[in-house]
């Protein structure tokens, strides 16, 4: 039986298949983007996941400023979710 | 002496199931969660009286500096620390400056999260 930290990691790691999803649907100038990737910024690193913390954190950070986040940015984000999301339960 | 009580506000699911177990795991506190403003100060007017405030600043309909403000207007004094993924010194000295004990910068280490509080609760006494 897996101890509760796991489950909770599991659950998030079944979030991050759903944000994928999202986020490849979205615009960066969608409201739901940046609204998850602030999430994943604040969350990620607590669940393991420091890189994708980081790399949500500077788009999160871009759009705080009011400037879309660069191509660099984005690619970064979306592929350190993609980590995340295809780690094991 | 009884274990200590936490209204935890949060509008991140997993955030708030972490935050509870990394209480509970190390048997330091009692966490009570709410998944928005408006649901804590229903807790709250319904009677319930945490020792401890733990409030996310961004929240979508109602953010955590409104709602210490909102609560303090019930004459509430109830301790207060902020949790927040803006990291920047004057962000945190803004969040301070509203009056919490502490702010708790995310992502956190859950394992440390209750040594963490317990520290700034002393250290306010």
């Amino acid at each position: 039986m897996s101890d509760p930290l796991s489950a909770l990691r599991a659950a998030f790691v079944e979030r991050c298949r759903e944000d994928l999803g999202r986020l490849g649907e979205a615009s960066p100038d969608d409201a739901s983007f940046a609204s998850i990737a602030h999430r994943l910024a604040g969350a990620a690193g607590s669940f393991g996941f420091p890189e994708l913390s980081e790399a949500a954190a500077a788009v999160d950070h871009s759009l705080r400023k009011g400037e879309p986040p660069t191509a660099a940015q984005t690619e970064a984000l979306m592929r350190r979710l993609g980590q995340a999301a295809g780690a094991a339960d | 002496m009884s274990k200590l009580c936490i209204l935890h506000v949060d509008d991140d699911e997993n955030i708030r199931a972490l935050t509870a177990l990394a209480f509970d795991l190390g048997n330091e506190a009692e966490v009570r969660s709410a998944a928005s403003g408006a649901e804590a100060l229903r807790l709250l007017a319904d009677g319930f009286r945490p020792d401890l405030l733990l409030l996310d600043v961004m929240m979508p309909d109602m953010d955590g500096p409104t709602l210490l403000r909102r609560i303090r207007e019930r004459s509430m004094s109830t301790p207060a620390v902020f949790m927040t993924a803006q990291t920047q010194d004057h962000e945190v000295a803004r969040l301070l400056g509203l009056g919490a004990i502490g702010v708790v910068i995310k992502p956190f280490d859950p394992l440390a999260l209750g040594g963490q509080i317990l520290g700034l609760l002393r250290g306010a006494a």
